[in-house]
């Protein structure tokens, strides 16, 4: 118990000291899948809240239409193909995290997002359309930020030089595109199958 | 009363409304909806019903009016009398009723030169019919009287290009007489005609080619052969005009991507600002071909969309309205076409729209829901909002979701100040600048009446922070931990970074 609250502490650490977080993350166990489970929980409580709590200003949906399910799934695919490709990537590249590496780094990058879009669209509701920039400055910082920290991460957790970090960070995106792309037309073969099965079946037992 | 009574009533009054004889309204054959800002469809209850139809032994075989039904009706046109003027193109006459649908006369029966071959449109003032004679590539005119006055042929100009066929199909004038002539695959916009000397005074409200960056790369990629070869893009062709009391010309347009309808003034400018009209999706192998648009006495736009069979109505400045028909898919009901190609609205708000494969004339007439929504917007259209509101209300109480009702009842709401209820209401309406402009006046005066406890908590607050900071950096002192020049225990070095 303890440790998973120094777990989570290392967290705020990762904010003020980035590299240095994730070096202790990666060399020193400062990280845990149970805690990196507390701030995936956590980074899709936020998506939640910030897609209820954002002004209708920003966000003019209703909040009846909000698809909880529907979010889920758009944190978390991204996510989940992101880990996989970096960790393909990277593992044929020389790099040194391993899985479970990846997957608590992944979730620790994730901590700005988590501590700062709720009270960002909190402090929508304080806001007219003609200050949208302020909104909007916010909103480019905080993703600003989650990116940079994705890209220490890669950096410190596989023991990358800068040229190298970016290279793989490119190379685990496109990688990412190439999956969705695989699974949409795996996915849509697999329908084809079906329905071929489904019509053979309908014809033999339709003349038999 | 006996507990078994009890029961027996109770069971009544649950089953009563099941048990009753079923309601006598005839189910329409096509639902109504319209569009809220976000462009999200919903559907309202109907706001016009067909109430009957025109087309068949209209013409009394006793009068030298030729077939008694109609072939082809291709265009309607009704006068400030409610008569009901219509080209019936493959019988080549036009065909005048007056309001009750009986037969008047017929125009261009005679042999003669005022003989008609294919009339297409038509258009009548006080003094005159205007024909297009498609078949004989010129407009006739006529008294009302049905005597030919006279013609306007292809005008002799060398400012018309070599390949411009004059075969026009619908037409309008203006108070000065100028005609307004839509030609067949008329790309280049309305021919506009001289009424004196039939010359030509230029073109009016063509369409813009469209161009992408495929275009642009073609160009720059391509030679000069190998854009030959391309086809050449052309405008979407104008095909249908109209003018109303005020002046303004509203076209139709097919083929364009936006401005299906446009409303000119006489500058030639669009009021309509080139947005989307019609659905606003249509599958691949579908397109939105409005043949028609009529104006009625407030300005309220209805237009035909012969690719779906729908009618959509606007209001003044383009807003929905209502959207309602549909195509005839072997049913053969009443409110259904097979190809509508004009429409026209009479005094009273009723609108005839011509089926030219039925060879019928559909009459529609507005119901109790369009009555007030169209009352309530004209009231809102001249600004007395407040006026407006107790209509507003009540279509409310009709129908809860018709978006243009909260956006008028936003509007009195901030007319009057009432800033809650106007944010309340605009977003109901899904409007965004009109939910933030009520919410800016909220926070000025909330800013104003609490002016002072901001400043003094925010000061409060400032102070509260500076102290704690102080604390901490002497509790840190005195722990031992955070020293200054000493380094922190919780910091790591990367010193063992090479393995």
């Amino acid at each position: 118990m303890a440790d998973l609250v120094l777990n989570l502490k290392q967290a705020i650490r990762i904010l003020r000291h980035p590299v240095d977080g994730f070096w202790e993350l990666r060399y020193e166990r400062r990280g845990s899948l149970g805690s990196a489970a507390i701030l995936l929980a956590l980074a899709y409580l936020a998506t939640l809240l910030s897609e209820i709590t954002t002004s209708f200003i920003f966000n003019p949906i209703d909040v009846k239409f909000v698809n909880p399910w529907f979010l889920f799934a758009q944190v978390a695919i991204p996510w989940v193909t992101w880990v996989l490709a970096n960790y393909m990537v990277s593992s044929i590249n020389r790099g040194q995290g391993r899985l479970v590496d990846v997957i608590v780094g992944s979730s620790y990058a994730l901590v700005p997002y988590i501590l700062f879009s709720v009270p960002l669209a909190l402090l929508s509701n304080l806001l007219t359309i003609g200050e949208s920039s302020i909104y909007q400055f916010f909103n480019y910082l905080i993703i600003g930020w989650t990116v940079f920290l994705f890209i220490v991460f890669v950096q410190e957790v596989h023991n990358y030089d800068i040229g190298e970090t970016i290279w793989i960070t490119i190379l685990s995106l496109l990688f990412m595109l190439a999956m969705w792309v695989l699974i949409l037309i795996f996915a849509g073969l697999c329908v084809q199958l079906i329905d071929f099965i489904r019509q053979l079946y309908e014809e033999v037992s339709f003349r038999g | 009363m006996p507990k078994w009574l009890r029961f027996v009533i109770a069971a009544v009054l649950v089953t009563g409304p099941w048990l009753q004889p079923p309601a006598a309204q005839a189910e329409l054959p096509y639902r109504t909806f319209s569009y809220d800002s976000g462009n999200g469809q919903f559907f309202v209850q109907p706001a016009y019903v067909p109430t009957g139809y025109i087309g068949l032994n209209m013409v009394p075989p006793d009068v030298n009016g030729g077939p008694p039904n109609l072939n082809n009706p291709n265009d309607l046109f009704i006068d400030g009398q409610d008569h009901l003027f219509i080209a019936d193109s493959k019988n080549n006459r036009i065909v005048q009723l007056d309001s009750n649908g009986s037969y008047v006369a017929a125009f261009g029966m005679q042999k003669g030169p005022g003989q008609l071959k294919e009339p297409n449109g038509v258009y009548v003032d006080e003094k005159h019919v205007y024909v297009a004679d498609t078949g004989n590539k010129r407009i006739a005119v006529y008294d009302r009287s049905g005597a030919f006055v006279k013609e306007y042929k292809r005008p002799d100009t060398t400012l018309l290009p070599r390949d411009y066929e004059f075969e026009p199909v619908k037409l309008t004038v203006d108070k000065r007489g100028f005609l307004y002539v839509a030609t067949k695959n008329g790309y280049q916009g309305l021919t506009v005609i001289d009424p004196e000397e039939g010359s030509f005074q230029g073109f009016f409200g063509a369409n813009n080619v469209p161009f992408n960056m495929l275009d642009y790369l073609k160009r720059q990629v391509y030679t000069e052969e190998q854009l030959k070869k391309e086809i050449t893009k052309q405008p979407g062709s104008v095909s249908n005009v109209m003018i109303d009391k005020a002046g303004l010309i509203y076209t139709t347009s097919i083929s364009v991507d936006t401005g299906q309808l446009k409303k000119f003034n006489f500058a030639g400018k669009d009021l309509l600002g080139n947005r989307l009209f019609g659905a606003q999706t249509v599958f691949t192998n579908e397109e939105r071909l409005f043949q028609d648009i009529t104006v009625d006495g407030n300005g309220n736009m209805s237009a035909i969309d012969a690719g779906s069979g729908r009618v959509y109505q606007y209001d003044p400045q383009g807003g929905m309205l209502f959207s309602f028909g549909g195509k005839n898919e072997g049913f053969n009901k009443l409110g259904l076409f097979n190809y509508p190609s004009s429409i026209a609205v009479d005094s009273k708000g009723n609108l005839y729209i011509s089926d030219r494969m039925s060879n019928l004339i559909h009459i529609f007439r507005q119901t109790e829901f369009a009555q007030l929504v169209h009352k309530a917007n004209e009231l809102f259209m001249l600004g007395r909002y407040e006026d407006s509101e107790r209509y507003w209300q009540e279509v409310l109480h009709l129908n809860s979701k018709y978006y243009k009702a909260h956006l008028g009842l936003a509007k009195s709401f901030y007319r009057k100040g009432e800033w809650q209820n106007a944010m309340r209401e605009f977003r109901l309406a899904r409007d965004v600048k009109g939910y933030s402009d009520s919410f800016w006046q909220l926070r000025v005066i909330w800013l104003q009446n609490n002016f002072s406890t901001v400043v003094t908590s925010g000061l409060v607050l400032l102070i509260l922070y500076a102290a704690a900071v102080k604390l901490w950096k002497k509790m840190k002192w005195r722990n031992g931990d955070g020293r200054p020049g000493a380094k922190s225990q919780t910091s790591h070095s990367n010193t063992s970074a090479s393995g």
